[in-house]
């Protein structure tokens, strides 16, 4: 059977000195993973990877599929012709009937022969390559220095063929960093600072407080739709749903009023780290910008982070919520996190929340509820969702 | 048993108002704008559910225009303003249901003056609507009975204040009454009360959905925006839908039957829910003259949750709000009622119809107690 082939860039990972081999086979294996479903096969040839997909293979999906693997910087569909100057030029025109330049404009031929065997050098390629595009398109004008239109030739081991290429993600592959559990509420932040993380090559699986029927399902329904928008980005996820209405309400009974979301906080990171340590992840994620809201002050975030021994991780410190908000819009996630199921509850959101905790002071408080036990049964009930690199909702198997 | 008390949204069609449907849609399968024997015949039966329907209201049967629903009846009335040349005022109460609410940003476009109404605990003080009644006002909406807390207006008081105006300026101002919960309840009035115009919904008295009424008194007091093939006097274009109409006067006929004791059962379980639910701690957000049928409390728990454990219990009641930190979109009804804004989140419905059990009291009673005592 004929197959598809795509041109895929890497970048940083062609910087990587001993590792670089580590780092390339966990990209080729993300993106056989993403696409297994049309037997994804990838040749490597100097710095370039060569993806081969069932002809049937959807293209809008590829294109997504490769615009959210991290390690890619960029990619293009390929087309593969024999060595052969006559060959090539056939191809070509076929190529351009398939994704025609425009009327207006202008164009350039970057041809590079890897292969010096080759008997025409690069300027010669370019040149009779040039002539069949004017013959074509007879409008266009050439220009070196910036084209509109690029039509690329690769002399290689075979000939390979693209059009303008379209820019991949960058980063590095996923799970060359390790692993980490991300805290996904339904709002904007924290699906950012998952595709961050996950950017810098972290393998995340995210975890959710659910509390009905102070929260509804549909807030639940909500953050799956989140995962399964950003798993793509993640390489696949797993949701773990931690049922902590009982938590919760233990809270509100026995903490100072103005202490409830500190105290929330602070059970959050210890569940988190109960289920990352059981999961082998080694760091815990959370969507928290500096003084963004009262539990993100440099006390309360020093407060939380003394519950945990897990590295704690908040790409999004830096950020206003502009920019965050332009991130989620660019994923895909902004529409979905302002719909208006609440991930909490406005009877466990105090009025007036403590901004400035003592840490020694809430550390006291805290053990003074007694969360084990509420903890525990939380993590026995929990519930495991999961979605593969494409996004869809697999069953989980836990 | 249904365990449903959210009949003020909609109740399911009565057996009798789904059986008349179906007879007229196997008898009547024509267009009662036709001409041939078929036409003629169902515009007969057209004819004379409009004569059954006006004698149950007793109004006249010119007076009855059936619509696709109170919204669209309320489409008519408003989106006639727009014919006029000049824009003038419009005086609404702060507590309608969105459906006329929604006008307000058309109508200022347009340059028309907006006048709110206060309604404090749901009633709209007739002084009010005579301080507000202008030279250039057209039109006047205050509803019968509101949909949130079931306050009763004294249509008949502010329909006087405005007749009373009218005989200093030289054109008529309508009076508009959304009289959705009224219908085939406490509280209405048609002729006695002076309303010029009102809106009435088929599905919130066990008839079917899609199909509604409006009344008005004097047909050249409104010009609707599109005559379209001049069904219902010009007002209402479309085709008939006549197996609709027809199951909104069998509703309605059942609805009026032993009309007096059907709303005294309901008034002893009315009256017994508030009692329980006060005696429970919840504040009663209906006070004063309020429609049986309708029950609005709060509750120490934000809406929505109130009314999801109270639906995993198996009882269907409204929320009006939702559980959230946000500010909301628009104005909430029970806040606008001066109730404040805690009372407004954590406020719910219960609707009430001829069909609710006494056992269906108690279940709820008792599911809520369980709830309270939980917390």
């Amino acid at each position: 059977m004929e197959s598809k082939l795509y041109l895929i860039k890497e970048g940083e990972i062609s910087l990587k000195g001993g590792n670089r081999n580590l780092f390339e086979k966990r990209l080729r294996h993300n993106i056989k993973d993403k696409l297994k479903i049309w037997n994804a096969d990838i040749e490597k040839q100097k710095g370039r990877l060569y993806l081969r997909l069932d002809e049937d293979a959807d293209d809008e999906t590829v294109h997504k599929a490769l615009s959210s693997t991290f390690g890619i910087t960029g990619f293009a569909r390929a087309y593969k012709c024999d060595k052969d100057m006559d060959a090539i030029i056939s191809k070509v025109r076929e190529v351009l009937q398939a994704h025609p330049f425009s009327e207006k404009g202008s164009f350039k031929i970057d041809a590079r022969r890897e292969d010096k065997s080759f008997p025409l050098s690069s300027y010669e390629i370019s040149l009779s390559l040039a002539d069949v595009v004017h013959e074509m398109f007879p409008e266009l004008s050439v220009d070196l220095k910036h084209p509109d239109y690029t039509l690329h030739v690769e002399v290689r081991k075979d000939v390979y063929i693209y059009t303008d290429d379209e820019k991949g993600p960058g980063g590095l592959p996923v799970q060359t960093a390790g692993r980490a559990m991300l805290l996904l509420s339904g709002g904007i932040d924290s699906p950012v600072a998952a595709i961050r993380a996950a950017k810098r090559g972290l393998k995340i699986d995210c975890i959710y407080f659910h509390a009905y029927p102070y929260t509804s399902d549909l807030a639940l329904e909500k953050v799956k739709k989140l995962a399964s928008l950003i798993a793509p980005y993640l390489g696949g996820t797993r949701l773990y749903v931690v049922p902590f209405t009982d938590g919760q309400l233990r809270i509100k009974k026995l903490s100072y009023q103005d202490e409830t979301t500190l105290m929330f906080r602070a059970s959050m990171m210890q569940t988190a780290e109960k289920i990352a340590k059981e999961k082998k992840a080694s760091a815990i994620v959370t969507g928290e910008a500096l003084s963004q809201v009262a539990s993100q002050t440099l006390d309360a975030m020093s407060f939380t982070d003394s519950m945990t021994e897990l590295l704690v991780i908040r790409p999004l410190v830096g950020m206003d919520k502009e920019e965050i908000i332009k991130t989620a819009k660019e994923i895909g996630t902004y529409e979905t996190s302002i719909l208006p199921y609440e991930d909490c509850c406005v009877i466990f959101s105090p009025k007036h929340p403590v901004t400035h905790p003592d840490k020694e002071e809430s550390r006291k408080h805290y053990e003074s509820l007694e969360m084990n036990e509420e903890i525990e049964k939380a993590i026995e009930k929990m519930d495991t969702y999961y979605f593969n690199p494409l996004g869809q909702e697999e069953s989980s198997e836990g | 048993m249904l365990n449903y008390f959210d009949y003020a949204a909609t109740s399911p069609m009565s057996p009798r108002a789904i059986s008349s449907f179906v007879k007229c849609a196997e008898s009547y399968p024509f267009n009662p704008s036709s001409i041939h024997k078929g036409g003629l015949k169902a515009h007969k039966k057209l004819d004379e559910t409009r004569e059954r329907t006006a004698s149950i209201l007793r109004i006249k049967p010119e007076q009855v225009v059936f619509t696709s629903g109170a919204t669209e009846a309320i489409n008519i009335v408003f989106s006639s303003l727009l014919w006029h040349k000049t824009p003038g005022k419009v005086i609404i109460s702060r507590i309608e249901h969105d459906a006329v609410r929604s006008f307000i940003p058309l109508l200022k476009e347009k340059g028309w003056k907006v006048a709110m109404l206060k309604a404090k605990r749901g009633f709209v003080d007739p002084e009010d609507v005579k301080r507000e009644l202008t030279e250039d006002t057209r039109l006047v909406a205050v509803m019968n009975v509101n949909n949130v807390n079931g306050a009763i207006q004294d249509t008949h008081k502010i329909a006087a204040v405005i007749r009373e105006f009218e005989k200093s300026i030289k054109h008529k101002i309508i009076f508009f009454s959304d009289s959705v919960q009224a219908l085939a309840k406490t509280g209405l009035d048609l002729d006695g009360s002076g309303v010029d115009a009102a809106s009435f919904s088929a599905h919130k008295i066990s008839g079917p959905r899609g199909v509604g009424m409006l009344y008005i008194r004097n047909k050249n007091l409104i010009r609707p925006l599109s005559a379209a093939g001049g069904q219902e006097s010009a007002i209402r274009g479309g085709t008939e839908n006549l197996a609709g109409i027809v199951s909104f006067s069998e509703a309605l006929e059942e609805a009026y039957e032993n009309r007096d004791e059907k709303e005294k059962r309901i008034i002893t379980l009315s009256e017994r829910i508030k009692d329980e639910l006060s005696a429970l701690g919840l504040e009663i957000n209906s006070e004063g003259l309020t429609s049986p049928y309708i029950i609005n409390v709060s509750s120490p728990l934000p809406s929505e949750v109130f009314s999801r454990m109270l639906d995993d219990k198996g009882y269907a009641i409204s929320s009006g709000s939702a559980c959230s930190n946000n500010a909301k979109k628009g104005e909430n009804i029970i806040e606008a009622m001066g109730y404040g804004n805690r009372r407004a989140e954590s406020s719910v419905r219960i609707s009430l119809s001829d069909y609710t059990e006494e056992g269906e009291v108690d279940g709820l009673i008792n599911a809520i107690k369980e709830i309270i005592h939980g917390i």
